[in-house]
């Protein structure tokens, strides 16, 4: 066990001086800086004749598989992979990424060239050997305290709540979650293990609660023990119901009553209470809130349609940028099958053409079946070339 | 030794931003390994019907393609009994800069567009060839058959 966690601090102590910079969070990442074989940031880029760019280390693999372009397919030989233009690497170096030691409690963010400095110089959280002499186990940085005489902090110490036998270094995170460990409830003062404490906060008989009608206007608080028997007697929470129907009877009058303030103009104009026409009023009223009910809605729906289409556009916009790449090797790779082609025919009616001179003498018909084989070859090679594209055109939709 | 990056920002994307019509889930205890399902592109013989693959990322992938094989039986030139696929892709067309959904789309137009001119199932290939409406029709029928979405999948 102790061998095992020993064996691991080191290996973590190699990642630190190595760090896998595949594996790194990236504050921001620009697609374009993205390999097309590891899919993430490149690392050591290189760039290509044919214009790409990967990691040299994921191109060099691929090329020792396939002398081709991963991304257009042209033929590619170690000698045509080139440096990368100095701002890109720029660009890769100072991608801000952070601290792998995240998960530990760095909160440290820096350009990538820079975090195997930082993992081996100042990480509060990178492992170091334990300052004891005689000790070959690590720390975290943060746990060394120059300042005070070298000593082994991996010495046991058992835990007061459990028990258990616990590494110094340790034991104050262990504390904080310990199971056994035992707290007092500031309410009712009795003493539970933090394991319990959770479910007696919510029923604790002293803890001090609120009455369930305080938002219609209950001004009682107590200790919970005392909640069912106030309950029992509380006006508010007896008048709860119908304080509810009240409210809906109320806010129905309010609206009834907006329209009949319209009413008085009228009958002072006309003198008389028309009763068609106060129907008329009352339900122009109705219309009016309604009317203002679904512009509402509309205007939330508005919005809501607003951020949809925002969203989709950013996506597009993304789309846009790797078809256009995509369409690019795919120009690429039409070029070449079209020269292929080109080259192919040529030849192909170089030599028929021969064929048929010499055969000409003995009959035509033999010349004929040629050009016939000819063009059948060359509707194979056509749907070959489409098949490619569409193989292709897959690549595109991605 | 443990998952590369790139495996795992794949299988991501495929999970967050899925292909329409596909469908794959690693296995919990293999994430190398993926039950796929396609479905049969419309207007071809194979419409209707959801085909079940398994797909698998060997150790050098992305050097080297995706194994991918039919589970479901499939009337199809280009597909074997054993379910295995000619896709050029698949064999010497691939490139490490395809990925796992890139695939699985070509596997999907290779049932809109079989060719029997490239044949893996001989005797498939054959009878498309001399009469592809027949053809056709049982390659719906099968779909009909062993494609059905749902509980009696075939295996
Ligand atoms: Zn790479
Ligand atoms: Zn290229
Ligand atoms: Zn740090
Ligand atoms: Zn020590
Ligand atoms: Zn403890
Ligand atoms: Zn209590
Ligand atoms: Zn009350």
């Amino acid at each position: 066990m102790d061998e095992q966690q020993h064996n691991s601090a080191s290996e973590q102590a190699v990642s630190e001086r190595d760090p896998d910079l595949r594996a790194l969070k990236y504050v921001m990442l620009d697609d374009n800086l993205i390999c097309p074989i590891c899919r993430c940031a490149l690392v050591d880029p290189c760039y290509t004749k044919c214009g790409h760019t990967f990691c040299t280390l994921c191109l060099f693999k691929a090329l020792s598989q396939t002398p081709k372009c991963p991304v257009d397919r042209s033929s590619l030989s170690d000698a045509d992979v080139l440096p990368p233009p100095k701002i890109l690497s720029n660009m890769v170096n100072e991608l801000l990424v952070h601290c792998s030691n995240e998960d530990k409690g760095c909160k440290r963010t820096c350009q990538r060239s820079l975090l195997r400095h930082h993992l081996l110089e100042s990480c509060e959280y990178t492992p170091v050997p334990c300052p004891s002499a005689t000790c070959d186990q690590f720390v975290e940085r943060r746990y060394i305290d120059s300042e005070k005489p070298a000593r082994c902090l991996h010495e046991l110490i058992a835990c007061r709540a459990c028990d258990v036998k616990i590494p110094e270094i340790e034991i104050a995170t262990h504390e904080l979650v310990c199971s056994q460990r035992t707290l007092k409830c500031p309410d009712c003062a009795v003493v539970f293990t933090m394991a319990d404490i959770v479910s007696h906060t919510s029923e604790c008989a002293m803890a001090r609660v609120p009455c369930n009608a305080n938002n219609i206007g209950c001004k009682w608080v107590g200790i919970r023990a005392k909640l069912k028997n106030h309950e029992s007697e509380c006006t508010f929470i007896a008048l709860a119901p119908v304080i509810e129907k009240q409210e809906d009877r109320i806010a129905r009058l309010e609206l009834e009553n907006k329209s009949l303030r319209i009413q008085p103009s009228l009958t002072t104009t006309s003198g008389m209470v028309d009763s068609d026409a106060f129907h008329i009023f009352t339900e122009h009223e109705r219309f009016r809130s309604e009317l203002e009910k679904v512009s509402e809605q509309l205007g939330e729906l508005e919005i809501r349609h607003g951020v949809l289409i925002m969203n989709q556009n950013v996506r597009l916009k993304e789309e846009v940028q790797s078809m256009r790449n995509a369409m690019h090797g795919i120009r690429h790779q039409m070029h070449f099958l079209l020269m292929e082609h080109r080259n192919w025919a040529l030849q192909n009616l170089n030599s028929s053409m021969i064929t048929s001179a010499a055969a000409s003498l003995s009959s035509q018909t033999a010349s004929s079946s040629n050009n016939a084989q000819f063009s059948g070859e060359t509707s194979s090679i056509g749907r070959g070339t489409r098949r490619e594209n569409e193989s292709f055109r897959q690549d595109v939709r991605l | 030794m443990s998952l590369p990056k790139r495996i795992i920002k794949e299988t991501e994307r495929l999970v967050s931003d899925p292909v329409p019509g596909i469908n794959a889930v690693p296995h919990e205890e293999n994430l190398r390994y993926f039950d796929v399902t396609v479905d049969g592109p419309s207007q071809s013989p194979y419409e209707g019907g959801v085909f079940k693959l398994e797909l698998f990322l060997p150790e050098e992938y992305p050097m080297v393609a995706p194994k991918v094989r039919f589970l479901t039986k499939i009337y199809h030139p280009n597909i074997d009994k054993l379910g295995r696929i000619c896709l050029d892709v698949l064999k010497t067309n691939w490139s490490p800069a395809l990925q796992i959904r890139t695939i699985l789309l070509s596997v999907q137009a290779l049932l809109g567009a079989p060719n029997p001119d490239d044949p893996l199932a001989n005797d498939v290939a054959q009878r498309w060839k001399e009469d592809e409406r027949a053809a056709i029709a049982t390659a719906k029928e099968w779909t009909q058959t062993y494609a059905k979405p749902e509980p009696e999948a075939e295996t």
